[in-house]
């Protein structure tokens, strides 16, 4: 499988039990690829009833279109917690004074 | 046969071959002209309907502030001092109006009640005011609710705008906007409307008296153009442009004379080869292909006029100087949702916004323009750290599913000092003596989260012949890198920046911004003049 056929980004969703569930994304996710994604894991979202858990630690690009699908989660389930994200992810989210609201570890 | 004849039979051959392969190239040189030439008709027809639809998407720009002129109007009992002072932000020579008047409901004869700017030309249109004024009274639905009309004659250019609030209100508002004199309007260098003329008529047909701009001299347009009608308030616009260069670019145009140039070089042979390849499978998908990234690309050109209808020239104010840039970034790529405003609130204060919609495109561009009339509005009676958290229930940017971060500067222009809310925004630069240093201060949630959301605003003193610049992440932001690296950029580029505002600002742009950057940004600052007395 060639390097052009590799989907820019990947997601993998986890059932963690008792209505939380995590979403592990992978590779980039700006303007171009948020759209799919979103739609992608749109069942999931509905199904979360404690707290979606995005597992970063394989993301190594998020832009403001990635951060703002992710705030529109947050305000679809009772709690989002992000995961292992890469300093520069984090620093952005800092600075828009989401740290509050995106709970990242 | 004797050897003449024989002779004779073969030539024929030749001549039939060569008129066979005349024939098919001169054929597929029509094709393929015949298709460029359709292909470039459908691209038209899809640009005039896109500046058709930026064109309504100016409403809101209309609309919000004649709806708070009305309302200030009936809740002020038509207070001179009040309304001219509101005014002053919407009506001036190079504002959106030249003439701004409040009119008594039902009783026109009198003429204005008050009146901004130039005196109103409303009373000078054949019939008078009184006739559209009181249609203009009982157009208080929803979508209709702006009467528009045409002030077009020898003497007169100008459109006029009627907003008559409720069914209640005492008073009516008309403003009038200019037009260039002679019609004529330069397209802006760069812009992405280049390619492309366009006339915009008042009413539902072309002619020439009913011409608002053009941006070519040459009336008709020349060439292939494609019409699209629009409502427009109570009125409608109708659109013409057609291509200043063939929009497809240049091989489709040469498609056919290459086709013809090919086919005469060879034989009928080559002819059914040429044939295949042209339109063949490869070639059509190829097309097909070329076909949908133009069309693409057509669809966000449009959005840039939303940036082109952001404030040319800042508010003049004694004692400060004012600039800003909006730079759509690398061409071809769909516009962002970057955008700077200068909102005059009194004597005393000005009102400095700087904002980012996430997305592009379409999307952006409309919530951009929504949030920059509604931020016009709500300051005109709330400080930020109230209105702010309102904006968050705005449809256009929770239909969207959108988030925008915003900057409010609120500039004392009495004490030299600013007072800064920040909507999960970047800090402003203060550029003072050498130094620069952030205006860091607690940001809030960006829009469109929680109406329920706080905010923090945290005011500093400014040194005298200091610059502050507001900006946009585009400024900075460069993949691979982290903000703080950006920040730090933009931080000592201040430091060594000329020290005349705008040659600042350009220089800035140069310097920090990647030059393959795709990212739009706007950029907004104020210079304080050093006092002389203290």
């Amino acid at each position: 499988m060639g390097e052009a056929d590799e989907p820019l980004t990947r997601h993998h969703v986890t059932d963690l039990g008792g209505g939380s569930f995590q979403i592990a994304l992978e590779g980039e996710l700006d303007l171009s690829t948020a759209d799919a994604v979103r739609d992608a894991v749109e069942n999931t979202i509905n199904s979360v009833t404690e707290t979606l858990v995005l597992e970063l630690s394989g993301l190594r690009f998020a832009d403001s279109s990635a951060i703002a699908l992710w705030v529109t989660w947050s305000q679809r389930v009772p709690r989002v917690e992000i995961r292992h994200a890469q300093p520069m992810i984090l620093r952005v989210i800092q600075t828009m004074g989401l740290s509050g609201r995106l709970n990242p570890r | 046969m004797d050897e003449r004849g024989l002779a004779r039979w073969s030539y024929r051959w030749v001549w039939v071959v060569l008129s066979v392969g005349a024939l098919f190239t001169a054929a597929l040189a029509i094709v393929s002209g015949d298709l460029a030439a359709s292909n470039e008709r459908h691209l038209l027809r899809l640009r005039s309907k896109e500046v058709a639809a930026v064109l309504t998407g100016a409403l809101p720009d209309i609309e919000t502030p004649l709806g708070a002129a009305v309302a200030l109007a009936n809740l002020t009992g038509a207070d001179p001092a009040k309304f001219t002072r509101f005014a002053r932000n919407y009506v001036g020579a190079k504002d959106q109006f030249v003439s701004m008047s409040v009119w008594r409901r039902g009783d026109y004869g009198g003429g204005p009640v008050i009146v901004a700017g130039s005196p109103p030309e409303l009373p000078e249109t054949p019939g008078g005011a009184a006739p559209i004024l009181r249609a203009a009274s009982h157009r208080t639905a929803a979508h209709n609710a702006l009467t528009v009309r045409g002030l077009l004659s020898a003497t007169q250019r100008r459109v006029a705008y009627v907003y008559a609030g409720s069914d209640a209100g005492r008073f009516l508002v008309e403003a009038e906007a200019a037009l260039p004199r002679d019609t004529y309007t330069r397209t802006p260098p760069g812009s992405a409307y280049s390619n492309i003329n366009v006339a915009v008529y008042i009413g539902t047909r072309p002619q020439p008296d009913r011409l608002l701009l053009r941006t070519t001299h040459r009336m008709p347009l020349p060439g292939a153009h494609a019409t699209t009608t629009i409502p427009f308030g109570s009125n409608h616009l109708t659109v013409v442009i057609s291509a200043r260069q063939p929009l497809e670019g240049r091989l489709p145009e040469e498609l056919p004379w290459l086709v013809a140039i090919f086919g005469a070089l060879i034989t009928a042979g080559a002819a059914v080869l040429t044939f295949r390849l042209v339109s063949g499978g490869r070639r059509a998908g190829a097309l097909a292909a070329e076909n949908r990234r133009l069309y693409g690309e057509q669809r966000e050109i449009a959005q840039s006029l939303q940036h082109a209808l952001l404030p040319d020239a800042a508010p003049e104010i004694e004692g400060l100087e004012l600039a800003a840039v909006y730079d759509a970034g690398a061409p071809g790529v769909d516009i962002g949702g970057d955008w700077y405003d200068m909102i005059r609130l009194s004597s005393r204060r000005l009102l400095l916004v700087v904002g980012d919609v996430s997305g592009r495109g379409i999307r952006a561009a409309a919530a951009m323009a929504t949030l920059r009339s509604a931020i016009q509005y709500a300051a005109q009676v709330d400080p930020p750290e109230d209105f702010l958290p309102t904006l968050s229930g705005l449809r256009s940017l929770r239909n969207e599913g959108q988030i925008a971060t915003v900057l409010c500067v609120m500039i004392d222009l009495q004490e030299q000092r600013v007072d800064i809310t920040s909507a999960g925004h970047l800090p402003p630069l203060l550029v003072h003596d050498g130094h620069s240093r952030y205006l860091e201060t607690e940001v809030g949630l960006p829009i469109g989260i929680d109406t329920d959301s706080q905010y923090v605003t945290q005011g500093f003193d400014i040194p005298d012949g200091a610059s502050l610049l507001a900006f946009t992440d585009g400024l900075i932001e460069r993949h691979g890198e982290s903000l703080d690296e950006g920040l730090e950029r933009l931080r000592s580029a201040g430091e060594n920046a000329p020290g005349d505002l705008e040659a600042m600002i350009t220089w800035i742009l140069d310097e920090v911004r990647g030059s393959n950057s795709v990212d739009d940004t706007a950029i907004a600052g104020v210079k304080w003049a050093k006092r002389t007395n203290h």
